[in-house]
């Protein structure tokens, strides 16, 4: 598991890499979908990531 | 041409002197697209011969090359050029009862006797709309627009080569601006319920394109970009960006930053 972690690490910093550093993967970013639909995702930045991202998931909820 | 040459002779500003100089007919679109190699139309074959009546207009503008150009596109069509001066229907002019048998005369010049030697599997192309009454009132001939001749070409063709959008881009209009409204308010309103630090909130559609965005008073400098790329980086990898978080948390502490 931690080697596959490991390939996963250099994965994500890889992909980053190709989109020019556009990506930023700390909690706060979260998918919208409807049923299995991805619609899009909501980033938010301010406090802690934990309550970043619990904005963000409280926004979708709201939405429906 | 109405753009490119009548119009000049009601307005002479600058704006309608641009419009005049990159009006652009219909064929001459189509060369250059093709000439520039952006033009993919799946043409087939429809005929084997096409006769060509340039129209005045065409003509005095150098325009009726690029006529015959577009034609030459559809595969095995062999495109020849009726050498006629105006059909003689000239606007109104083939309709007055003092200038009707000029008109007809001048269509018996040339264009009415090639209309009707061509034999019934020769397509009769006129661009003009009084050209086409002509031919078809002196010769008992329709006569067809190049766009006309193209969509028979296209139609001819076995199938359409371009594949119907994916069901997937369809749903993309799923997240209207109301909705991202909705998504934008609420979290916002948790913030301040939870008594958070300014927050910048970014909702992006699943292009990863920015649907609204919205910073509360007093966030810093790069609040914007973060929440962009935190929101970015859940699209990109197809998950939430807690999971892209504990995926790079799991690599090796010295390249962490």
């Amino acid at each position: 598991l931690f080697q596959r972690a490991q390939e996963q690490a250099y994965f994500i910093s890889a992909v980053n890499t190709l989109a020019q550093g556009r990506m930023v993967p700390v909690p706060g970013g979260v998918l919208i979908q409807d049923g299995g639909t991805l619609l899009g995702a909501v980033g938010i930045s301010g406090d802690t990531s934990d309550n970043d991202e619990a904005c963000a998931i409280a926004g979708i909820e709201a939405a429906g | 041409l109405t753009l490119r040459d009548e119009l000049l002779s009601l307005r002479s500003d600058v704006a309608a002197k641009s419009v005049s100089t990159h009006a652009l007919l219909f064929e001459e679109f189509l060369v250059r697209e093709a000439t520039a190699g952006r033009l993919r139309l799946p043409l087939a074959p429809i005929a084997p011969k096409a006769l060509v009546h340039g129209h005045c207009h065409q003509k005095s503008f150098g325009a009726f090359k690029p006529v015959e150009q577009v034609l030459r596109l559809v595969p095995d069509l062999n495109v020849e050029t009726i050498e006629s001066s105006c059909c003689g229907m000239a606007g109104a002019f083939g309709y007055g009862a003092d200038t009707y048998q000029a008109s007809m005369d001048m269509a018996e010049l040339s264009l009415l006797p090639t209309v009707r030697r061509a034999d019934a599997t020769t397509l009769i192309v006129a661009d003009g709309t009084s050209c086409r009454h002509q031919i078809k009132d002196g010769a008992g001939r329709g006569a067809l627009h190049v766009a006309r001749v193209l969509a028979m070409s296209l139609d001819s063709a076995p199938s359409s080569p371009t594949p119907p959008l994916p069901q997937r881009n369809l749903s993309m209009a799923e997240l209207t601006l109301d909705v991202a409204r909705k998504i934008l308010d609420a979290a916002l309103a948790k913030g301040i319920e939870k008594e958070l630090k300014p927050l910048v909130v970014t909702v992006l559609d699943v292009r990863g394109c920015v649907k609204v965005t919205a910073a509360q008073d007093g966030t810093s400098l790069m609040r914007a970009e973060i929440a962009h790329g935190k929101g970015y980086g859940a699209l990109a990898m197809g998950m939430g960006s807690r999971r892209c978080s504990s995926a790079r948390r799991s690599r090796p502490t010295s390249s962490v930053r």
